[in-house]
């Protein structure tokens, strides 16, 4: 108490080597200031009778110091383990600074409610998954970039992918496996079958009218008849359907996507020579 | 600090073993004197001077020229200039301080006064004054001696210490009584020096660290030599330069036992003098309870004190009053007439806007008048109009039918 003044004339007006001048504030490095801030009231040094609330892994400890301990250093600070719970706790700074001034008791309160807040925080942000930053060397990335690309290009790999198919295929390996994309498989068969029906289908045409054999017709003769004049030709039934448009559609329905549509519309001819016989 | 005694015992520890008290010493006097920071900074400015060597510029520096002025009307500027041709120095500038190869402004001379006489009663105030602030725990700690584990402060030790050979006997002791933190910090902090003085010979900066006091050199000087930042000394020969560097007052000093006696003795106290300074008496404090705070509260004051006079609104605390042109009853208190002054207003008002309001009408009426008036005049006009037409019509028509 008789100290203090001297020494806040020697300390803080003068040279302290906890201080810290800043443009605007002159702050206190010492471990056991209340604020941090450099002040008469606020300075550990120049007050004989203090108090602080300190952090020691997530416990929260009250230090006091009074002018009977201050020529023994090393027990000049009482340290007194606060309890849990924050309102026991603020009744035991009450109790323990009862005697200190009221501005030690405030702002060791306040001291206490900043750390368990910052103590809450921690607890908080340990059991969710924090973001590492991690630099982004510009350079290294650029490098990276274009080695991956240039080994991309010179792996060929779809080229590699398709003779190692190949030779597989040709190995035998896929013997007795025809069906591994269903739909292209069903497709395939479809315009297998639509085949194998068309050419009998064609052959049984060809026997009705050659009745059996097939013989090619001379295009000179062909051509004899057409001059003569349209004969009647004898229309089927079956005719009157186009085959062809059957597959022409069902390879519609196969285009790939990507590929330009194409609508084909397809003339059935009416012959009025017919129509007028019926009727 | 004080006449009185804050502290009459000091402990004494052992320089191995256990750290515990083996014996109590009286605190001397000197540890009450009163700590002034003015007086040691003052004669600490003046004692640092004392150490300094002589140093000048050469006396003919810039001065072994015959060179002389060309006077006016040569459109040079008049200063003097060497004489002579045949080189690129002839016709040059010599001897002022702006003169490229001219001497300086004032050259620097021996005869300088080097060092300063401070009155021998200051110096020891300055000294009481700084061994009494090693004593203090907040001051120590101010000048950034590692002391948080000390057992002590003053921190007073066997006299086995001075016997002391070995410089790890030494670096053991430190560590054994807590004062090797600070030479730690020495150790960390050796810097190269910042400045030419880095090739003149000083090189490395350390820091301060403890300072060891003895009664008796029995090899303690040279055990101690050796370990960065720890400096010896003699309790007679207590050099205020080392007890207050820079001076800033609070050095960490070890006291062997027998050096911590004898403080009593040389320097005194208030009632008897020193036994080694001759006429010598502790300076005396000019405040003896330096705790103004407490002595204004305390109820010796208190009770004397007059009673509180009234504080004077002119400079006192800015007093909240209601608004009066917010509330009408506040007006009326401080202008009964106001009210009146409403009303009146309010009648003026009123008897104004009727005024206004018979001109307009008048007005309004006036030019109805003239516009309905106009149109019957109009009408009767057409109306004679229709008949002479009518008239016309009957001719044509009898004419049409012939």
């Amino acid at each position: 108490m008789i100290q203090d003044d001297i020494i806040w004339s020697c300390v803080g007006e003068n040279f302290c080597c906890f201080k810290a001048k800043t443009k605007l504030e002159t702050f206190c490095r010492n471990r056991y200031n209340l604020s941090g801030i450099c002040r008469r009231k606020l300075c550990p040094l120049a007050n004989s009778q203090y108090a602080t609330v300190l952090e020691h892994r997530g416990k929260c400890l009250l230090y006091m110091k009074t002018i009977e301990r201050i020529h023994t250093p090393n027990k000049m600070w009482e340290k007194i383990v606060l309890p849990d719970k924050y309102s026991d706790a603020l009744k035991m700074i009450d109790e323990k600074l009862q005697y200190f001034p009221k501005m030690t008791i405030n702002k060791a309160k306040q001291r206490l409610t900043r750390i368990r807040q910052y103590l809450m925080r921690m607890r908080r942000m340990k059991l969710t998954v924090q973001p590492k930053l991690v630099r982004v060397n510009k350079k290294v990335e650029r490098r990276e970039r274009k080695r991956e690309n240039r080994a991309l290009e010179v792996a060929k790999i779809e080229k590699s992918i398709n003779n190692e198919l190949v030779d597989r295929l040709k190995s035998g390996l896929y013997d007795g496996f025809y069906n591994f994309d269903q739909e292209e498989f069903e497709q395939m068969l479809d315009k297998i079958g639509a085949k194998y029906e068309e050419e009998e289908e064609e052959k049984e045409k060809e026997k009705e009218k050659t009745g059996g054999s097939t013989f090619v017709i001379d295009e000179e003769a062909e051509n004899e008849m057409e001059s003569w004049g349209k004969t009647p030709k004898i229309w089927d039934m079956e005719d009157l359907v186009d085959d062809d448009y059957e597959k022409k559609m069902k390879k519609l329905k196969k285009r790939k996507k990507g590929k330009p549509k194409f609508e084909i519309e397809f003339e059935q001819e009416v012959n009025h020579q017919q129509k007028r016989e019926k009727n | 600090m004080t006449t009185q005694q804050l502290r009459p015992i000091v402990s004494v520890f052992p320089i191995k073993g256990k750290v515990k008290t083996i014996k109590q010493v009286p605190l001397p006097s000197v540890f009450s004197a009163p700590i002034r920071p003015d007086v040691v900074r003052f004669v600490h400015t003046n004692m640092a001077k004392n150490n300094r060597q002589a140093h000048a510029v050469s006396t003919t520096a810039g001065e072994q020229t015959s060179a002389t002025s060309w006077g006016t009307g040569r459109a040079v500027a008049r200063i003097p200039r060497v004489k002579g041709s045949g080189t690129g120095r002839s016709g040059q500038a010599a001897f002022g301080n702006m003169c490229r190869g001219g001497r300086m402004y004032a050259p620097k001379k021996v005869w300088r006064k080097w060092h300063r006489k401070i009155n021998t009663n200051q110096k020891r105030y300055a000294v009481c004054s700084a061994i009494a602030a090693t004593a203090v725990t907040p001051l120590v700690m101010s000048r950034g001696h590692r002391v948080n584990k000390l057992p002590e402060l003053p921190l007073v030790v066997s006299d086995q210490l001075q016997s002391l050979t070995k410089t790890r006997q030494a670096v053991k002791f430190l560590k054994f009584i807590g004062a090797y933190r600070d030479v730690e910090k020495v150790i960390r902090t050796k810097k190269t020096r910042v400045g030419q003085g880095k090739y003149r010979n000083r090189r490395h900066v350390l820091r301060k660290g403890p300072m060891v006091v003895y009664a008796r050199n029995l090899g303690i000087k040279k055990a101690f030599r050796n370990i960065p930042g720890v400096e010896t000394a003699s309790v007679y020969t207590l050099n205020l330069l080392k007890l207050a560097p820079g001076s800033q007052m609070g050095r960490f000093i070890i006291w062997t036992e027998s050096a911590f006696k004898l403080l009593e003795d040389i320097y005194g106290s208030w009632e008897k003098p020193s036994k080694f300074k001759s006429g010598f008496y502790l300076p005396r404090p000019v405040m003896v309870n330096t705790d103004v705070e407490r002595i204004i509260k305390s109820d010796q004051v208190q009770t004397v004190l007059r009673n509180r006079r009234p504080r004077s609104r002119k400079y006192g605390k800015k007093i909240q009053r209601a608004d009066p042109y917010e509330d009408m009853s506040v007006m009326v208190k401080l202008n009964p007439y106001y009210k009146t002054k409403l009303q009146k207003q309010k009648e003026l008002e009123e008897k104004n806007k009727k005024e206004r309001k018979e001109i307009v009408d008048k007005s309004r009426k006036e030019y109805e008048d003239w516009l309905y008036f106009s149109e019957e005049e109009e009408e009767e006009e057409e109306e004679e109009e229709e008949e002479g037409s009518d008239e016309d019509r009957e001719i044509e028509v009898l004419s049409d039918e012939n």
